[in-house]
């Protein structure tokens, strides 16, 4: 198992007033999976994947990385987990305008300072070639179009080959046709490379594509599904 | 580190508007106070060197019971001269020594009277010690004539070729009349010394005083910077006399040029805060724009202090390169003032010399210290004023950085 959560809650508190965000969530994900959570806007995907990914905390429960509890890690070990593990993929792609796109796809390496410039740089052609855009790396980000910019997004998120790759609706920004090559393209790496990718959406397309799917409501599971 | 200095430096280059201004806000104030404090060290290295060629020499010597309340007083005259003169004299870092004297005398224009002051000066000898022939503005130093201030000469309405007419008691309490021909004007960087001073030939004033005594003897050593020490010497073995280094005559000068450099320091503070609200702000701005960046920098495993550091770069980068182009175009700059200076002319003749002992054209001079002093300052100012606002990324929690609508 690779990932589990058990009983997990989160409530928001604004002054007096509570929300709760995640109520009880137990869900459990296996290496190579392709999992999607899927949901209305609000039902709390987005905060279920930011727990997941150690970019928020929970209230209560546990969230187990190859067994080992993250609610219990401290800011800066978190840190460390999601420079080790995570891959993040956004909706708005988040990448940085002044970098080109060969060292947008490069940070993630640069921050592990664990090899040379020339592997690194070796990395970022393979893993541009991968994702189509080889002939792009001197470009900038707003050079490209949405769909292009998502694929470097993924680029980014794969260089480091993590444990997991969380992607928060990352076809939200797409058009229908652009969205499904992006997703075509993270089912491929999941299939040919074993990739394990957890992303949320409200796209029927990706939910059909997801090897598991649970579907979140007003921060409960309801239901899930494995094909 | 080095990849974080990269980020720093294309993030600023990113708001180039941005950046450049506050870059330049930078760059002028350290211009500006390269100029000043070069300007400011050029006045004071003239004006001591000045009160030393004109007024102290290197060493002075003046009665044992000198009343300084009474400078003119006959009870300040000293004899002994050849005495004196052996004990200076066997000292090899003695290189000139001569004798003048002072009194206070009435200059009359038939229309006007003015108080003034003779010195008598030793033609001989006081070229071993004084420079007095640097202050001549007209004229020539001749033997039996009169050397006088330009202003005075303008208030009483002499020029060259004029006679002077002076009158002054002897010591024995007897009023002298002495009338004198202007061979020269003098235009020293004293206005004390424009207004009041006759410079005249020692023997014509010893005669008229019917004396031989002196007023003080001034001595020229080997270093003018080793004076104390030389003063001390001399001090052990000539009791009788009040031996005083040029120095130690000159700490009113010196608490002015104190004051002046404490102005300076307040101008390089005032610089430096304006520097650092200006980064600051530049720093603040960067961050609210940036929160989504800063956001992914986290989701990525950035850790806070990297994020933090990456934004006290940003500050270092500017504060560090705005320094070196203020220290560069303050170079520029001072070449001007150093080769050239500043003709304050006009200004000294309506205003006074402001404290600075010179005159007309002020120089500037290199002050080496300043390259390391305003590099240091400017940057160590820059990394301290963007330290707060780059804390604060520090508290930012990622999730909330990438919910920010940009």
């Amino acid at each position: 198992m690779l990932l589990e959560v058990k009983s997990l809650n989160k409530t928001y508190h604004t002054g007096i007033v509570e929300f709760t965000a995640l109520k009880n969530i137990n869900l459990s994900v296996e290496k190579g999976e392709f999992t999607a959570f899927a949901g209305p806007s609000g039902s709390g995907k987005t905060t279920l994947l930011n727990c997941i990914g150690c970019l928020d905390r929970g209230e209560s429960g546990s969230i187990l990385l190859d067994g080992v509890d993250l609610m219990t890690k401290k800011t800066v070990e978190l840190a460390h987990v999601r420079k080790e593990n995570f891959g993040f993929i956004f909706q708005t792609y988040n990448l940085f305008p002044v970098l080109t796109i060969a060292e947008n796809v490069e940070m993630p390496l640069k921050l592990l300072q664990k090899e040379s410039q020339e592997e690194i740089n070796e990395k970022v052609m393979k893993m541009l070639s991968k994702v189509g855009l080889s002939g792009y790396e001197n470009r900038r980000p707003l050079e490209l179009s949405g769909g292009q910019q998502q694929r470097v997004a993924v680029a980014r998120a794969l260089i480091k080959k993590p444990k997991l790759i969380l992607a928060d609706e990352p076809t939200a920004n797409l058009d229908s046709k652009t969205g499904e090559s992006v997703v075509e393209l993270m089912k491929e790496l999941n299939v040919n490379e074993g990739v394990t990718f957890l992303f949320s959406t409200h796209d029927s397309m990706v939910m059909k594509r997801a090897s598991k799917l649970y579907e979140i409501h007003d921060g409960q599971i309801k239901a899930s599904r494995k094909k | 580190m080095k990849y974080i200095l990269q980020l720093a430096l294309k993030n600023i280059l990113r708001s180039k508007r941005r950046t450049i201004l506050t870059f330049m806000m930078l760059t002028f104030g350290v211009t500006v106070y390269m100029i000043m404090s070069s300007l400011y060290a050029g006045i004071d290295e003239v004006s001591f060197d000045n009160l030393v060629q004109f007024e102290t020499g290197h060493v002075k010597m003046r009665h044992v019971n000198f009343d300084e309340d009474r400078p003119f007083s006959t009870d300040n005259l000293m004899t002994q001269k050849k005495e004196i003169y052996e004990k200076i004299k066997k000292h090899n870092f003695v290189k000139g020594v001569t004798d003048r004297i002072n009194l206070l005398a009435e200059m009359d224009n038939g229309i006007d009277s003015m108080p003034v002051v003779i010195v008598g000066y030793d033609q001989s000898t006081d070229k071993d010690v004084f420079e007095l022939a640097k202050f001549i503005s007209k004229g020539k130093m001749e033997k039996d004539g009169a050397i006088i201030g330009v202003d005075l000469a303008k208030d009483m309405g002499l020029d060259i070729g004029d006679i002077a007419n002076l009158t002054f008691r002897d010591v024995n309490g007897m009023y002298t009349a002495l009338d004198i021909p202007v061979t020269a004007l003098l235009y020293s960087g004293d206005p004390m010394a424009n207004k009041m001073k006759i410079f005249m030939n020692i023997e014509i004033v010893q005669k008229n005083m019917d004396t031989d005594a002196f007023s003080e003897i001034a001595v020229k050593t080997d270093n003018m910077y080793n004076a104390n020490k030389y003063a001390e010497i001399l001090q052990k073995e000539i009791s009788e006399a009040d031996v005083k280094s040029w120095k130690t005559l000159s700490y009113e000068f010196a608490n002015v040029v104190s004051t002046k450099k404490k102005a300076g320091n307040f101008i390089l503070f005032v610089i430096l805060i304006i520097a650092m609200v200006g980064i600051i702000n530049t720093i603040l701005i960067s961050i609210y724009e940036k929160r989504r960046e800063i956001g992914t920098l986290k989701a990525m495993g950035m850790l806070d202090k990297e994020v933090r550091n990456l934004f006290v770069a940003e500050g270092f980068i500017i504060g560090f390169t705005g320094s070196l182009f203020g220290l560069v175009f303050g170079t520029i700059a001072n070449l001007y003032f150093i080769y050239h200076g500043l003709d304050f002319t006009s200004m000294m003749d309506q205003m006074g010399n402001m404290g600075a002992s010179m005159v007309g054209v002020m120089k500037s001079v290199w002050v080496i210290k300043d390259y390391f002093v305003i590099t240091f300052l400017a940057t160590a100012a820059s990394i301290f004023a963007s330290y707060y606002p780059a804390k604060k990324v520090m508290d930012m929690q990622p999730v909330d950085c990438l919910r920010t609508v940009q």
